[in-house]
């Protein structure tokens, strides 16, 4: 099921808020377990298959948690052997159903230059949600073995894991920030201010899902597609289809956070921010900062630290840094195109590290407009770069989105103008106005996590009643119809068919 | 505290009654059927008024199922008219192995190297027939006329491209259309049922008056009837396109070549004069068939000879169609030995 599904907008989420509310007004308890056993159903309503692998996940790993919290008669020894045995587990689970083609298909490449007959495929299908729910439950075991949580409720655990706004695009929680909202009574009672908040939160997320990403990623699409398929793309095609790409996944995947922020906070849960407007970095290192700060944060925390982090000179901290971009970008995909992206991103942080060390002796010095300007266009460019090949579907077509960037594919005035087969079904103005609306959002407004000065009413107008009362209704007004906007694209209009031959 | 309660209140209170009109939208296009034919959905009107009702004819499959190229005794250029098979299924019926391909693959042009480009493609069957509905003609003949080799390698693919109703279809859940798709469809058929004369709907369709529709077309409002306004602001055919049609076939004379000119929904119903010099300039040519007199004469005699909700011939008009042409087509070429279904 999808936030953005009338599904989900007009049955599930109302049932299980009304549901959830009800039942904890009798018992709390009985409401986790009402709100984990809705989230499992979320699960299957994805992908039922995949079910039995993330109960069974969650089952060995509460164990796992219980047998590494220290105790009296727990040698370290014993404890950090089975946190090694803990952690292969879930990682093997992980590496077979989310490498083993990848791993196998490499493998067949020096079989076949070898001469040698390849291995069959795998192809498994991959349970959606394995890198998050194993991520997280990676998170817990660590802190279980170093004895920071010291979980009992099998319930709360269960929930923690499969809570449906995060399970299957994150963020990525950390135990210590949602354990203890899930034992606090209050989380339980309805909280006007709470759902008022959530919905708007969950409404401006929706809006830039469904209003921005989805415009411009057809043209995205377009020319990603086309591009796999041997269309070279023009100079300003290269340009404006590689940020439309760079549009499209900031306001997709920030636009689900918000979702998921925005429901989770109905049901009185606050979830991490994710984003926080990275696109106005003006640096790698602080665009490392605002983007998926819980992945950046889980990367940091529990591969960068225990690879030695920066505690062993500057030479090891550039190597543990790209290697922390590097299995990052491996964590996105089994592809050698997610590798490369980490890379870049590894080979970016250490420029700007170098140029910190060596150039900006003061770094946390104020810098002039201009440097501000230079450096935030740098960054953005520098990321748009390393969205390419992000969403290539191969290296071929990322080189020659490369080149098309480079001009060496000509440059015609006109963007789109290249053999591309479903053009004539989109509208290039549409996607100018989209695109200046998106970068104008991006750029320049607050992200909306910021909705809560807001809503219900607005902090800076509390001390005059009526101007406030005006403007929450407006605020609710405005909220609603975009929503009202959002939900109208749930629907295809289908384009008459014919037209395509 | 209390003081905190009241904006989320009012907040919330807002919110919910938009969200209630939003739900009041969502319901109605649920329960607006999905339309079925092309000109309810584009013109957005509801096919409980506006669809046919007349179950289609069925038709074997082993007579859809088309012939490689190679193969194949006649090879068809056409259109959406030709992508159901249903019409060449005749052929088929009476024993000729018919290939299909479209104008869409080849950018709408047959060029200067026609004859090559069928020789290359391994075509070598007895005649090439080019079926194009009335509207897109004049553009399809003028670039074939300028340009020099044809856009693609000949290519035909044995399934149908389109795969028609076979039943009238049931009552569905609308889930897959915009939030306000059944308040639009709702006031567009209002509109239209209570408006008399031709009313326009949305996106180039319009509802027009048919006299003694009620004797021509199934749907329940038969009195009027869904066009596509693309028939008339194309503009009619005229002898320059014949002409056009008799060079290309003079420049490929190796080539034994039938057009096959289907008349507009529109000019069947609404202005059978429209395209008359061209008519008359095409049959002088002996181009090919006169559908456009057949259309006249099927018209009435077959109930939804073209759909009421669609720009295309029903199914029952296709295999009219299909006959007309298999005597068209005996004339040319010999009939290789019927087969039964």
């Amino acid at each position: 099921m999808l936030f953005n599904s009338y599904a989900f907008i007009f049955a599930f989420f109302p049932i299980v808020l009304f549901g959830f509310f009800l039942v904890g007004w009798r018992s709390t308890r009985a409401a986790a377990g009402f709100l984990a056993l809705a989230s499992l159903f979320f699960y299957g309503w994805w992908s039922i298959e995949a079910m039995p692998l993330l109960l069974a996940s969650i089952c060995i790993n509460y164990w796992f948690g219980l047998q590494l919290t220290p105790q009296p008669g727990r040698s370290d020894a014993g404890r950090k052997r089975m946190l090694v045995l803990a952690l292969t587990v879930n990682l093997v689970v992980l590496g077979i159903f989310k490498y083993a083609d990848f791993f196998v298909g490499n493998v067949n490449e020096g079989l076949a230059a070898a001469g040698i007959a390849p291995l069959p495929m795998p192809h498994l299908l991959l349970p959606i949600g394995i890198s998050f729910y194993t991520f997280t439950q990676i998170a817990f075991l660590v802190d279980c073995w170093q004895g920071k949580v010291r979980e009992r409720s099998f319930v709360h655990y269960v929930l923690f894991v499969t809570y449906f706004p995060h399970l299957i695009a994150g963020p990525v929680l950390h135990h210590a920030q949602m354990m203890p909202q899930f034992a606090n009574q209050a989380t339980y009672r309805m909280n006007a201010d709470h759902i008022a908040q959530g919905l708007a939160i969950f409404s401006f997320g929706l809006a830039k899902k469904l209003l921005v990403a989805d415009p411009v990623g057809q043209y995205a699409d377009l020319v990603f597609h086309g591009a796999h398929q041997g269309v070279a793309p023009g100079l300003f095609t290269a340009w404006f289809g590689v940020l439309a790409y760079t549009l499209q996944i900031y306001f997709d995947f920030s636009g689900y956070s918000d979702m998921a922020i925005g429901l989770s906070l109905c049901f009185g849960i606050r979830l991490p921010l994710n984003f926080d407007s990275p696109y106005k970095s003006t640096s790698i290192i602080e665009f490392w900062r605002r983007w998926h700060i819980s992945l950046s944060t889980f990367l940091r925390d529990y591969l960068y630290i225990p690879l030695g982090g920066n505690r062993k000179g500057p030479a090891r901290r550039h190597i543990n840094l790209f290697l922390t971009m590097l299995l990052g970008g491996l964590w996105h995909g089994a592809a050698w195109t997610f590798v490369i992206w980490g890379a870049l991103h590894g080979a970016f942080l250490i420029v700007n590290h170098f140029w910190n060390a060596l150039l900006r002796r003061d770094a946390k010095a104020p810098r002039s407009r201009i440097g501000r300007v230079f450096g935030w266009l740098l960054t953005f460019v520098c990321v748009m770069v390393a969205w390419v090949v992000f969403r290539a579907e191969s290296t071929g077509a990322a080189m020659r989105i490369y080149e098309g960037m480079l001009g060496l594919n000509g440059a015609p005035l006109t963007a789109f103008k290249e053999a591309y087969e479903t053009m004539p079904l989109l509208r290039k103005n549409e996607f100018y106005q989209t695109m200046i609306a998106g970068l104008f959002i991006c750029l320049a407004l607050p992200p909306a996590i910021s909705l809560v000065r807001w809503v219900p009413e607005a902090q800076a107008l509390q001390g005059r009643p009526v101007l406030s009362r005006l403007f929450t209704v407006g605020m609710a007004v405005l909220t609603v119809t975009l929503f009202g906007f959002s939900v109208s694209k749930l629907g295809n209009f289908s384009p008459f068919l014919y037209f395509q031959f | 505290m209390p003081s905190r309660k009241r904006p989320a209140a009012l907040w919330l209170t807002t919110f919910l009654l938009g969200f209630a009109v939003v739900c009041g939208l969502l319901l109605i296009t649920l329960f607006t059927p999905p339309p079925y034919g092309d000109l309810t959905r584009l013109g957005r009107v509801s096919d409980t008024q506006f669809g046919w009702r007349r179950p289609p004819p069925q038709v074997p499959a082993e007579l859809l199922l088309g012939s490689p190229i190679d193969q194949a005794d006649i090879l068809v250029i056409g259109d959406s008219f030709s992508m159901t098979h249903r019409w060449q299924s005749v052929l088929a019926k009476n024993g000729y192995r018919v290939a299909t391909t479209f104008w869409g693959q080849y950018g709408d042009e047959l060029c200067a190297d026609f004859a090559d480009w069928l020789q290359r493609g391994g075509f070598r069957g007895k005649l090439v027939i080019l079926e194009s509905v009335e509207r897109l003609t004049a553009d399809r003949v003028k670039k074939s006329a300028e340009c020099k080799a044809t856009p693609n390698r000949l290519e035909a693919k044995r399934e149908v491209f389109l795969a028609p109703l076979e039943h009238l279809p049931a009552f569905q859940f609308n889930t897959g259309a915009p939030l306000t798709a059944g308040w639009v469809t709702y006031r567009n058929t209002r509109k239209v049922m209570e408006t008399p004369g031709d009313v326009p709907t949305d996106y180039r369709t319009m509802a027009r008056e048919v006299k003694d529709g009620c004797s021509y077309f199934s749907n329940r409002s038969c009195g009027k009837v869904l066009f596509f306004t693309e028939d008339d602001e194309n503009g009619p055919l005229t002898p320059v396109h014949a002409q056009l049609m008799e060079d290309f076939n003079r420049a490929h004379p190796s080539v034994p070549i039938m057009w096959m000119i289907i008349p507009n929904k529109t000019t069947v119903y609404i202005d059978p004069a429209n395209s008359a010099d061209f008519v008359q300039a095409f049959g002088q040519k002996r181009l090919g068939p006169d559908l456009f007199a057949f259309a006249q004469r099927e018209r009435g005699r077959i109930m939804d000879f073209y759909f009421p909700n669609d720009t295309h011939l029903s199914m029952h008009g296709q295999l009219a169609l299909g006959e007309y042409m298999l005597g068209e087509v005996q004339k040319r070429v010999p009939a290789p030995g019927a087969k039964t279904p």
